[in-house]
């Protein structure tokens, strides 16, 4: 977003009088121009119904987060040569972007998309799901090579969304693959009842896919390990979201999955690389009242403060997105209704989601992408196909919605899905991708919250993997701390810039920053000024690489 | 939530009440009203064929029907009513009913609209037309026939104040149920199931002190409500008094032995609680009923917008009973066998048949041959056959 007079800043540690941030859908003026397509407009088939994905990766290392944008396709093809295909588009700088060939345009119905470098060669890769199996994207430096088949993640299923995260904590990324549905068309049944209309059949009486994990060799290589490392479940589900989060804090990443209309997964990390089913005895399976949901959309973030990670998942319509507030010692409690989130979320159908600071006040806000799977839902009096998206405002532990409130961009019903958080100029905020089944993207620009005081810190691991992912990152200012971590999944369908963002609630600098990366590696900084990203390299400190010195 | 209409339409019916001269018809009217629906049936219709142009054998005989559980041939003599007395208010409300309970619910819809026009000073179509989209969870619908209901006549029908607020609830419109419950408690200060509804809805507000007086009284004019119990249970939970949540959920389970939300809830609160072992046992058990638990759930809504599919009603007599709730299974046997006569022919439903007249030792053979063993409703109906059986041999000895 653009940057604000430094007279807007007078009194840092005054927020109240700042108009708050609003978010403007500049997709087309910052040239994210690619109309996806996602089966036939009346969705006859489950296959129809989930959109495409997004993924912010800084693919040339110029420190601007890229956009990548999958395409889909249908059931009874295209002729060849009008196929739709995916896009990439280099950010040009100044929240810009221009399409750019760089290899993985290759047609194909894709799915969820999963961004990190799992090959440590200090670039990001790319990993997008499809109908028929994943393709691992190598970053060439330029271009993109098909890395699926000698990396060893080639398998044929539908897949979802994905994670990449070191769960084995061997300093490498290791990846786990959401799958949904075993979808066989002359299997599947046409026109089920809902509310009154016909609509497509499924997830529930389908076969549902297993998710696989894959365990990377360290030598650019996996090997599906999902058995062996305890993650294979006797009942696979309808696996649609992924998290990993340390959620017990021993310093391993646990493993959240969100399953469709059957109970969520939580996979604890028992710190070897092996893991245990637990969500039925975290509380996390199912909503308070022991029903499963349709969980879509996954975030897990520090939403009351008290310095563990809470959960977030969208589901369905006419069931609320359920925040699990966590109680420790692997416990966890539904308190969406007591966050205030049940009645605000009831009617949409929710996808992409994540704790993010849009406001700079330094607690974790939320955002929903929505739109209904159902274009029946119309004829449905009280229904709608196409939704608009929330934002909801953290207020001391309940949340607000703020839409109405926070521009232009909230007040439009789409048919969104994925939702992918960078920060596209540099400015210091987060800004947000929104895809939209059968449509053009929305990019949410946040407009306001950059002249509110800000440090985001871009980690370069060592010995960790190398963008740190999974180190836990701690700012303390004023008494207060923040605890966040870095990663890229999460969502629905998403990869998003892996940078870890704080706002500072009105200080003007941090008293101190700490992270503790998954090596063990502990830096930390004292007296750092806002308003500035740092580079944090393991074992080495933090260096500023950019941002405006505010205080002058 | 729920409400009971029927008894409204036992009287609307009285205006077509003829005096036919016919003997199989007088009896057969006679026996309905005593309330012997299924002795009534083979003497209503021979009075239909005795009597093919009196708009009320058609009528009756559909009644008759609706009541005995046999939507599908209700629906046909009521269509033949109706077109021999269109203008019969209490043959179209039958008419809607009867094609309601087939699954035909646009019919329905028109039928209800129709009996409401021809006597706009009757609200009970309108009610009828509500609790069918309530049902069917169109809130949308259902909220505004409950609307149009509660304007006729000053100050409106309880029934339909009750429908809109959990017509509202239904959307989570918060507000709206909150001020339509309290419309039905002005107009009937002890309805309990509007108290109940208030108390759901005060709950999710975060009135914790306004739910639980709303709770208590519902409780004390419902007695043994399983869903009042779970509520006061749930709203223990948050008010984080979980001994008082404990007693709550084990006495919702008491009501009703297959409460899921209840078996969830009571094992997490034990957790809470540091009671481990209990609170595992307790969710173990959940996990094993789990797959029954929601195919049961899935299979009630599936059956509430096509109420007259045999294999919806089979699939939730053999759900029923593997999560112990006889009851049920019972009253979704006695539905299936008026859709399909011949349901004993299949080895599962026969062996069903013959536990719920409590001859285990010869269902648990018969059961074995008959379930797959991949099937997770199959282990949990063959468990509790087997539970059964050995309680059984256990008191004996």
């Amino acid at each position: 977003m653009r940057r604000a007079s430094f007279l807007l800043l007078g009194a840092l540690g005054g927020c109240a009088d700042e108009p708050p941030p609003v978010f403007r859908d500049v997709a087309q003026e910052a040239g994210l121009d690619l109309r996806t397509l996602c089966g036939d407009p009346e969705k006859p088939y489950i296959v129809d119904s989930l959109g495409t994905g997004a993924a912010f990766l800084d693919f040339d290392l110029d420190g601007r987060p890229d956009a990548f944008l999958a395409n889909g396709s249908r059931l009874r093809g295209f002729p060849p040569g009008e196929e739709p295909r995916p896009r990439f588009y280099r950010n040009t700088g100044e929240g810009r972007f221009v399409a750019a060939v760089v290899g993985l345009e290759r047609p194909a119905w894709w799915q969820g998309c999963a961004a990190g470098d799992f090959d440590n060669d200090g670039d990001p890769d790319l990993l997008v799901t499809s109908l028929e199996g994943p393709v691992l994207w190598r970053n060439l430096q330029g271009s993109f090579g098909d890395a699926t088949a000698p990396a060893g993640v080639a398998h044929r299923a539908w897949g979802t969304s994905a994670s990449f995260a070191d769960l084995d904590a061997d300093g490498d990324l290791d990846l786990y693959v959401c799958g949904y549905v075993r979808f066989e068309l002359e299997r599947t049944p046409k026109g089920c009842p809902w509310k009154g209309v016909r609509t497509f059949c499924g997830p529930l009486g389908l076969p549902p896919e297993a998710d696989r994990y894959f365990r990377n060799e360290g030598d650019g290589t996996f090997v599906e390990a999902s058995a062996a490392a305890g993650l294979a479940v006797p009942d696979p589900a309808y696996g649609l979201g992924v998290v990993a989060s340390d959620l017990d804090q021993d310093g391993a990443p646990d493993l959240y999955v969100a399953n469709d209309s059957a109970g969520n997964f939580l996979f604890w990390n028992r710190g070897d690389g092996t893991f245990e089913e637990g969500a039925l005895f975290a509380g996390t399976a199912y909503s308070r009242d022991g029903v499963p949901q349709s969980g879509m959309g996954v975030d897990a973030g520090d939403a009351d403060g008290d310095g563990d990670f809470e959960l977030f998942v969208t589901n369905f319509e006419s069931d609320h997105s359920t925040l699990y507030r966590n109680l420790g010692a692997r416990r966890f409690e539904d308190v969406s209704s007591e966050a205030d989130l049940e009645a605000p979320t009831f009617l949409m159908l929710k996808w992409g989601t994540r704790f993010f600071d849009f406001d700079h006040d330094g607690d974790l806000d939320l955002f929903e992408a929505n739109g209904h799977v159902y274009p029946q839902v119309d004829a449905v009096p009280g229904l709608s196909y196409r939704q608009r998206n929330q934002l909801f405002r953290n207020d001391g532990g309940k949340f607000v919605e703020v839409g109405g409130t926070s521009g232009p961009a909230f007040a439009v019903a789409e048919g969104n899905r994925a939702a992918a958080f960078a920060d596209l100029e540099g400015d210091g905020d987060l800004d947000v991708l929104v895809t939209r089944i059968d449509g053009l993207p929305a990019l949410l620009r946040n407009d306001g919250a950059s002249r509110l005081p800000w440090i985001r810190l871009r980690l370069d691991g060592r010995r960790s993997n190398r963008f740190g992912y999974g180190a836990l990152c701690l700012l303390r200012t004023g008494g207060r701390e923040q605890r966040r971590e870095a990663r890229s999944d999460g969502s629905f369908f998403a990869a998003s810039e892996p940078v870890v963002h704080f706002g500072l609630g009105g200080s003007a600098a941090a008293d101190e920053i700490e992270v503790r990366w998954p090596s063990g590696q502990v830096d930390r900084a004292p007296r750092l000024p806002a308003f500035r990203l740092y580079r944090v390299v393991e074992g080495e400190g933090f260096h500023p690489v950019s941002g405006a010195d505010r205080s002058d | 939530m729920r409400g009971a209409l029927a008894p409204l339409l036992a009287l609307s019916a009285q205006a077509v009440r003829p005096a036919s001269g016919n003997a199989d018809f007088d009896q057969g009217l006679s026996l309905l009203e005593a309330g012997r629906p299924a002795e009534a049936i083979p003497l209503l219709r021979r009075g239909f064929a005795a009597l093919p142009a009196l708009p009320a054998a058609p009528f009756y005989l559909g009644r008759a029907l609706l009541l005995a559980g046999d939507p599908r041939e209700a629906r046909e003599a009521l269509e033949r009513a109706a077109r021999l007395a269109p203008l019969v208010p209490a043959v179209q409300t039958s008419l809607g009913e009867g094609a309601a309970a087939a699954g035909a619910f646009e019919q329905a819809e028109r039928a209800f609209e129709r009996a409401f026009e021809l006597r706009p000073s009757d609200p009970a179509p309108l009610l009828l037309l509500g609790e069918m989209h309530l049902r069917r969870s169109v809130f949308a619908k259902a909220g505004e026939a409950f609307s149009r209901a509660a304007k006729v006549g000053e100050p409106g029908d309880v029934r339909a104040w009750r429908g809109l607020g959990e017509a509202d609830l239904g959307r989570m419109d918060l507000p709206g149920a909150g001020a339509a419950f309290r419309r039905a408690l002005a107009v009937g200060p002890r309805d309990g199931l509007s108290l109940y509804g208030l108390g759901m809805v005060l709950l999710r507000a975060g009135d914790l002190g306004g739910a639980r007086a709303a709770l208590l009284e519902a409780e004390g004019i419902l007695r043994r409500d399983a869903g009042v119990a779970y509520e006061l249970g749930t709203l223990a939970a948050r008010a984080k008094d979980p001994r008082e949540a404990i007693r709550w959920f084990r006495e919702t389970l008491l009501r009703d032995p297959a409460h899921a939300g209840a078996t969830h809830a009571l094992g997490q609160t034990l957790l809470a609680l540091g009671r481990t072992e209990e609170g595992r046992r307790t969710l173990e058990r959940f996990r094993a009923k789990k797959p029954i638990f929601d195919a049961v759930f899935t299979a009630s809504l599936q059956a509430a917008a096509a109420p007259a599919d045999p294999g919806l009603r089979e699939s939730l007599v053999l759900y029923s009973f593997a999560l112990g709730d006889l009851e049920r299974a019972r009253r979704e046997l006695e539905a299936l066998g008026r859709l399909r006569p011949d349901w004993r022919g299949d080895g599962r439903l026969a062996a069903v048949g013959l536990c719920l007249e409590g001859r285990f030792e010869e269902a648990l053979p018969r059961l074995r041959s008959a379930l797959g063993a991949g099937d997770p409703t199959a282990r949990a109906i063959l468990e509790e056959v087997e539970a059964r059986a050995a309680a059984r041999k256990d008191s004996a000895r």
